[in-house]
């Protein structure tokens, strides 16, 4: 599905991503724990096309495809979706507006015809009741006075409609309580399918327990330390990043 | 005797005198002068090197038209000639000949463009309201021709009491052109009036524009400005606040792009005492486009309980976008509550990306960011087909096709 080589990128001439490596198959689920400051995000917002960080070097293949060439509209054509930490605050732009005009610009990259009023009713309504999100919050600007919960579920429903074949959900777990968190990853396994690929974010092994891993990977300054199987969340926890990096070091 | 003074000699009688000396004071006083304060940002120069050629008024005549609305009451200004239907109960339109109206005497006049207006109208109607119309009343003005200068006159009057909505609508065709329009309100006792102004000129047009206002006790007025286009315009507007616990609310959009220059000048006077002032200007500049916001708010001395606020929004879209805001605050008694804020800035990088990635490509993530903020404007217009135009004209002017 994806695969990073070497991947450099910088932002305001400072490198945050030192020659990462990463191969994600369809159908697996991936993990990046780390630091803060390892590069997490950074790599997240690359992967999606934010042109504040520059690419020194590397390249990123998904699907066959030059990642790297795309534009971030194209990307999200494609099948890439981003899942953002912080979702942004659109006023003004209500979300029923946006969720049509995104529906409607993917499905005609994707060939497909646009859907009307009615069809687009109905299958917001349907994605809406399972992130348990009322109908008539869709009337409110995009995530405009959203509780961090309100607007990380807000992200699975876009997510659920948009139907993408990679998903990179970047600390998706960060401020939200047990209940929501059940119902992001409830929505995050509904989703699992042999023919899509996930890249989760995390600094915490909670997370984990929901969503359950095949590979678990450690990022500390810019590239991978150290990966495994599920049991590294575990092994992490216990032992904490300190443990990796020297282990890291010492190779 | 010039053309202008063969053009008042023609006219009636009883105004001849005051057009006269409305003349007269131009002459001596002349265009404004760049240097002026409340000028400083006009492009006067181009303007004042340009000819134009004034039109000889007509007689108004019944008639009827059609519009964008269903079935408003359309009052249409064509060059010199007034066209109305027949009115509903409760409207009456005089001819402006027959006007009794205040035209304010020319002495006493201080801008040259109102002077000119009363020397050379070219067409008006004297609209006088009582009760409530059911219908919104429409004002279409359309000017054809090139290097024509149109000078319309209008007043406006609010019996106590009375509710009722004006759209104002000034579209022209193509060519250099100049209106120089006049309107004058009066809000009765208790009277309300929800005003609409779309002016969407052609690409060469000068439009210069001085709107008064003059508000009686508890009266409510409620002005949705949109310019929309045009080379060069001037909108100059005073609020008087003559009566206690009137309300107004001026909530103005102003569009420029390529090489144009529009300008509105608000001033408000709490005169009263308990009067609520409210203003909220926006612009949208892109290109070489340039937009002026003067907004002075002048509490008097007997007006305790003043409650004015002033919010000025910019949205510049090119390197080369310029917008200058002024707020002015004259306070000259105690108890006011005032307030003023001002922001100017580009499209929020992190709400572009956002939506690009979500699938829209970088012109549909502007265009979706630019309607939202124009709707803050166009949202406040009650009448929704106006308002659904009002958006789509603007995703139009901001999607290349207008």
């Amino acid at each position: 599905m994806i695969e990073i080589k070497n991947l450099r990128a910088s932002v305001q001439g400072e490198a945050i991503l030192k020659g990462l490596n990463l191969n994600i198959q369809a159908g697996e689920v991936h993990c990046i724990m780390g630091p803060n400051g390892s590069g997490k995000s950074t790599l997240a917002q690359v992967l999606a096309g934010r042109d504040t960080y520059e690419i020194t070097a590397g390249s990123v293949s998904f699907k066959g495809q030059d990642l790297l060439e795309m534009a971030p509209h194209e990307r999200a054509c494609e099948g890439l979706f981003l899942a953002f930490q912080y979702p942004h605050e659109i006023p003004g732009v209500s979300g029923l507006q946006f969720l049509r005009a995104s529906v409607n610009a993917v499905r005609k990259h994707r060939g497909q015809e646009e859907l009307d009023a009615f069809d687009m009713m109905q299958q917001l309504k349907k994605a809406a009741a399972e992130v348990n999100i009322p109908f008539d919050e869709l009337k409110r600007s995009v995530n405009e006075g959203f509780s961090g919960g309100e607007k990380k579920r807000n992200e699975m429903l876009q997510m659920a409609l948009l139907e993408p074949c990679f998903v990179v959900l970047d600390e998706v777990d960060s401020g939200l309580d047990i209940d929501a968190l059940k119902v992001v990853s409830d929505a995050v396994n509904r989703m699992r399918t042999p023919d899509r690929a996930f890249l989760l974010i995390t600094h915490y092994q909670r997370l984990l327990n929901y969503i359950v891993p095949d590979k678990v990977h450690v990022l500390v300054d810019g590239r991978i330390a150290k990966s495994g199987g599920k049991e590294l969340a575990l092994e992490l926890e216990d032992k904490g990043y300190a443990w990796v990096a020297s282990h890291a070091a010492a190779e | 005797m010039t053309e202008l003074e063969a053009l008042i000699e023609a006219g009636p009688d009883h105004l001849k005198q005051v057009r006269q000396e409305a003349l007269a004071k131009f002459r001596a006083m002349g265009w404004p002068d760049a240097h002026e304060e409340s000028y400083r940002f006009t492009r006067l120069r181009p303007f004042i090197a340009e000819h134009f050629e004034t039109d000889a008024p007509e007689e108004n005549e019944g008639g009827s038209s059609v519009s964008f609305l269903d079935e408003p009451i359309t009052v249409r200004f064509e060059n010199g000639r007034v066209i109305y239907p027949e009115l509903p109960a409760g409207v009456r339109i005089q001819n402006w000949t027959d006007q009794n109206e205040r035209v304010g005497h020319p002495i006493e006049e201080k801008s040259p463009f109102r002077l000119l207006n009363t020397a050379l109208r070219s067409s008006g109607a004297c609209l006088q309201i009582e009760g409530e119309p059911q219908l919104p009343i429409y004002l279409q003005f359309s000017a054809q021709g090139s290097s024509r200068a149109t000078h319309p006159r209008v007043m406006l009057r609010l019996a106590e009491g009375a509710h009722a909505q004006l759209i104002e609508h000034f579209v022209s065709t193509p060519g250099k052109a100049f209106t120089n329009a006049v309107i004058d309100i009066e809000l009765g006792a208790n009277s309300s009036l929800q005003h609409i102004l779309i002016v969407q000129d052609g690409a060469e047009r000068y439009h210069f524009r001085d709107a008064r206002i003059h508000q009686d006790t508890a009266s409510h007025y409620s002005g949705t400005y949109f310019h929309l286009a045009g080379h060069q315009a001037r909108h100059y507007l005073e609020v008087n606040l003559e009566g206690a616990h009137a309300e107004t609310e001026l909530n103005a959009l102003l569009l420029a792009k390529g090489q144009e220059q529009a300008e509105n000048q608000f001033t408000v006077r709490h005169i009263a005492p308990s009067c609520k002032s409210r203003q909220q200007v926006q612009s949208i500049v892109d290109e070489s486009g340039h937009t002026v916001f003067t907004g002075k708010v002048i509490v008097g001395e007997d007006a305790p309980k003043t409650d004015a606020g002033q919010s000025n929004r910019n949205l510049l879209l090119s390197s080369t976008a310029r917008a200058d805001a002024m707020p002015q605050l004259e306070i000259y008694t105690d108890d006011v509550a005032c307030r003023h804020g001002s922001t100017t800035g580009n499209l929020d990088p992190e709400a572009l990306f956002y939506l690009m990635a979500r699938g829209l490509s970088r012109q549909e993530a502007r265009l979706m960011l630019i309607a939202a903020f124009a709707h803050e404007i166009a949202g406040r217009v009650r009448l929704p087909q106006l308002r659904n135009w009002v958006d789509d004209y603007i995703t139009n002017r901001f999607g290349g096709s207008v």
